[in-house]
């Protein structure tokens, strides 16, 4: 019984994930019917955001009493790639959708595709095709007044020269183990400062990536129904010509629509790969494309339907891992696509529409 | 330009041979890709995946086969038998994969196509039998190589050109009775060909699954000129290109699909060739997409113009076979 | 016995009721007409009969048999076929080729015919094309067959669908405002054609249009929709002078309740 809670809490979570990119699927299909299939990038861009500021900001050695440093650098992650995520979004939206607005379907469509692989392949040259490790926050042992868990590690950082004159960068050495750090240790680390890595536990990752979503879901109802913007959003959803006649500004809305999906996207990335421990430039393509068939599944262009079509395909996926095969998994989301498309198209709760004769 | 580059990096026979055999597969599988998106209208984004099951099919039962000597006539039985599995399989697959999905509209067409091809990759690479990731080994049947790669190639780019020969004929003989008249209003516009007598949902997926045979047949082709085959040379990259060149050629145009092909295959291996310098290579996918966004910013007229000058930069003053 | 016949015709969307209890007739070389205000539910009804719709309730018969529920490229090989009310040409195919398409069931040879052109297929092809000429030639447009259907000016393309229609050797045809957006001459033009078709080839006319003239010189039977719901049906005459279509046209008469 624990087992299946267990699964089930997993299942919630990767499902908080892809609900928190599905709905920026859905929110641009919604506004300009575009399928944007660039936008799994876009999550594993604000992923490498988040990364760098966990790893180079240096937020954890803030003087403040454990957990906060954690916590501040975690913060600052999140927002930073949601807004890296955003601001890109917005500039492909700019450069590469706008001028294509009256284009065909197919000119859009490969137009996003090959966005997308100028993404996945530029990071790609940018940062070198390897994963990298997700950092955790380092909690300084000379700050520590909490007594380290029993089994905490201790490292330092180094950087290496290698036979070709290559520096690399942010070696971590693990110079001890244990609840207290020996003596000997800290003088072999010779000045380096010690850190153990005080990452956060699985339970806290997925308490922490449902709990945004449903902050973010509460703040986007209150946006799509109760503000000004929302309205404009909605309305160009329905008619974007009409919006226009009636004085909204659609490419003010296009553009709020793309960033505010895309802060979803790269929130959702770095809790993405907060929990898994890496992220590399493919990062965002098999969840990119699970979350786009959870967003069909909800029913594109639905909002409510991104959220349940995401933490639906989580479950299942997750449960189907558990009990039926593992290898397989990534194919049911694919199966569950087609089964959707046939059965109901317009998805769990969309709307169909018709076209006149 | 051209001499100097001969110059330095001797292209021997083989490499430029090979180049055509490329040649050939991409604007086969372009062409088969063309009847379906561009006369057919619908928008696949899987046809690797046909290619894919294709090439399995023949690999398959080229590694069961049992020990054969290479152009001995069981050898050349089991060249026939594999091409006959590679197009019937991928025909069923085209069938699977049409009957539900050709009733979508395009870009949901295109995601579910593009869904299947990476089943059909996660399939290939669970499936022990096929040998997953490691690659499958396909057994010479027609000829050894060794000791004689130029005239193995030759041989292969003698077949390969009697299959694109073949399916560009077959195509155009289609296309041009009514049954390829029916085909292409439905591209049009389902709804008035539907009202106006035509079967819209047999012919879509009739014309669905002739490309997916195609593809197939050029899978078959590759496993047997490849030696080997595994599911990383059938991914999405793959796809991609076969589209690019449709695009390219222009859809709908079915010589078209011959000259992007020379221009994309030979503007790849040139590039991995090191032609361009090393740095080219490494960002030749970059380049890639940047292309794709940019035939699709500027219309395929502003990118042939873009080819054109940077071809005249290089030296080639007219690019080789074009059918504008 | 009819030839063609919708009885009770009802189809509603959700909870718009587009198509109330709508009976319909034509008998063999008959000119019918459907008018009404817009929105009063006519292309509805041209979509249930032809298939593009199926209706929530009612039954429809061509030639005795029950037709309700055809899939819509059946009804058109038994002999029903349509023109639109948005011209539906394909655009990019030719003029002569927009009018072979629909003789693609009849074309009398298959997939593997077409694919090593035998004999059998350039026989029909040769015979196919004969036939769609006299067609162009019928609408006058015998001297653009060569061009793109989307190069035609818009009387050109109206004609074009008619000719497109006719070459399914169709028993009934449906015109859905086969006049619109014409001047006089076209229109003038227009009328003689749609009786040259009904005389010279047997052909029965329904149609739909808004202009009045055109539908009181060329039909022999009027029906008039409002509101998805039938309010009158005669001879033009007759329905010149119903009160209830003048109401539903121009509004009730001030003074009255």
């Amino acid at each position: 019984m624990s087992q299946l809670l267990s699964y089930l809490s997993i299942g919630l979570a990767v499902g908080a994930v892809y609900a928190f990119v599905a709905l920026g699927y859905s929110m641009v299909y919604g506004v300009v019917r575009l399928i944007n299939f660039a936008h799994g990038e876009v999550f594993m861009v604000g992923a490498f955001a988040g990364y760098f500021v966990l790893r180079d900001a240096g937020l954890d050695r803030l003087p403040l009493p454990q957990p906060w440093p954690a916590v501040a650098a975690y913060v600052a992650a999140l927002l930073v790639g949601g807004l890296a995520a955003g601001l890109l979004a917005v500039v492909a939206e700019r450069v590469c959708y706008r001028p294509l607005r009256r284009a065909p379907r197919i000119t859009v469509l490969l137009t996003a595709v090959g966005l997308s692989m100028l993404l996945q392949n530029g990071a790609r040259q940018a940062f070198g095709p390897s994963p990298r490790e997700w950092p955790s926050p380092r909690v300084f042992v000379d700050a520590e007044a909490v007594p380290a868990p029993a089994d905490a590690q201790y490292y330092v950082v180094r950087t290496f020269v290698s036979d070709r004159g290559e520096r690399s960068d942010h070696e971590e050495v693990l110079v001890a183990a244990g609840a207290t750090l020996p003596p000997a240790a800290r003088a072999a680390a010779g000045g380096a400062t010690v850190y153990r890595k005080a990452g956060l536990s699985a339970d806290e990752v997925k308490l922490g990536v449902v709990g945004m979503l449903v902050l973010a879901t509460g703040l986007l109802w209150f946006l799509v129904r109760r503000t000004r913007l929302g309205k404009a959003m909605r309305a160009t959803s329905e008619d974007a010509d009409a919006a226009r006649l009636m004085g909204v500004n659609v490419d003010v809305v296009v553009s709020a629509t793309f960033f505010l999906g895309a802060v979803l996207a790269g929130v959702g990335g770095v809790a993405y790969c907060a929990a898994y421990g890496n992220v590399d430039p493919l990062t965002g393509f098999l969840p990119g494309l699970k979350a786009f068939i959870a967003a069909v599944l909800g029913g594109i262009g639905s909002i409510p339907g991104a959220v349940v079509g995401g933490l639906l395909l989580g479950l299942l996926e997750t449960l189907f891992a558990a009990y039926v095969s593992t290898q397989w998994r990534d194919a049911l989301a694919f199966v569950v696509l087609v089964v959707i498309l046939v059965v109901r198209p317009s998805g769990l709760l969309g709307t169909a529409r018709r076209e006149k004769v | 330009m051209l001499p100097y580059l001969a110059a330095q990096f001797q292209f021997s026979t083989s490499w430029l041979i090979e180049l055509l055999v490329f040649v050939a597969l991409y604007a086969t599988l372009a062409a088969s890709l063309n009847l379906v998106t561009g006369f057919g209208g619908m928008f696949s984004l899987g046809h690797h995946g046909f290619y894919a099951v294709g090439a399995y099919a023949a690999g398959f039962v080229a590694s069961r086969w049992g020990a054969v000597d290479p152009g001995s006539a069981s050898g050349l039985a089991c060249f026939a038998v594999s091409g006959v599995a590679a197009v019937g399989i991928a025909s069923l697959a085209g069938v699977a994969v049409g009957l539900p999905c050709l009733r979508l509209r395009g870009d949901y067409l295109a995601i579910a196509t593009l869904a299947f091809g990476e089943i059909v990759r996660i399939a290939i690479e669970n499936t022990p039998a096929l040998e997953g990731s490691l690659g499958l080994y396909v057994p010479r049947v027609v000829l050894d190589p060794t000791g004689r790669i130029a005239t193995f190639r030759l041989v292969f780019l003698g077949i390969g050109v009697a299959m694109l020969g073949v399916t560009l004929v077959v195509l155009r003989n289609l296309l041009r009775s009514a049954h390829g008249r029916a085909i292409v209003s439905v591209r049009e516009d389902e709804i008035a060909s539907d009202l106006l007598g035509v079967d819209t949902t047999r012919y879509k997926l009739r014309t669905f699954v002739l490309g997916s045979a195609f593809a197939g047949l050029v899978g078959w082709f590759y496993a047997h000129y490849n030696g080997s085959i595994a599911p990383r040379e059938f991914d999405l990259m793959v796809g991609i290109r076969i589209l690019l060149i449709v695009v390219l050629g222009g859809m709908g145009n079915l010589w078209g699909c011959v000259a992007a092909a020379a221009v994309l295959v030979g503007v790849e291996r040139l590039l991995l060739a090191g032609v361009f310098g090393e740095t080219a290579k490494d960002w030749m996918q970059v380049c890639y997409a940047l292309f794709l966004i940019v035939l699709m910013l500027g219309g395929r007229a502003a990118a042939l113009k873009g080819l054109r000058f940077v071809g005249a930069r290089l030296g080639f003053v007219r690019r080789p076979g074009t059918a504008s | 016995m009819k030839l063609l016949e919708a009885r009770g015709l009802c189809r509603t969307f959700g909870g718009l009721k587009a198509v109330v209890g709508v009976d319909l007739c034509v008998d063999e070389r008959e000119i019918v007409a459907l008018i009404g205000p817009n929105g009063a539910g006519k292309t509805t009804c041209f979509n249930c009969i032809t298939g593009a719709d199926v209706p929530t309730a009612g039954t429809v018969t061509l030639a005795g048999v029950a037709v309700r529920g055809w899939p819509a490229f059946r009804l058109a090989q038994a002999g029903v076929g349509r023109t639109f009310q948005n011209i539906r040409l394909f655009k990019e195919m030719t003029v002569l080729d927009n009018v072979l398409t629909p003789a693609t069931s009849r074309a009398g040879y298959g997939w593997w015919a077409a694919i090593v052109r035998s004999r059998r297929c350039r026989d029909a092809e040769v015979r196919l094309a004969a036939r769609a000429r006299a067609l162009l030639a019928l609408v006058g447009l015998g001297s653009v067959e060569g061009c793109r259907a989307r190069e035609l000016p818009y009387g050109s393309q109206r004609r074009l669908e008619i000719a497109r229609a006719l070459m399914l050797e169709p028993k009934v045809l449906l015109l859905d405002e086969p006049a619109a957006g014409m001047n006089p001459s076209e229109k003038v033009e227009l009328a003689a054609l749609v009786r040259r078709i009904r005389d010279e080839r047997g052909i029965a006319v329904l149609l739909i249009e808004h202009d009045m003239k055109f539908v009181m010189g060329l039909s022999e039977r009027i029906y008039v929709l409002d509101h998805g719901e039938p309010i009158a049906t005669g001879t033009p005459e007759a329905v010149r002078r119903d009160p209830r279509v003048i109401e539903a046209y121009l509004g009730a008469a001030p003074g009255a309740t």
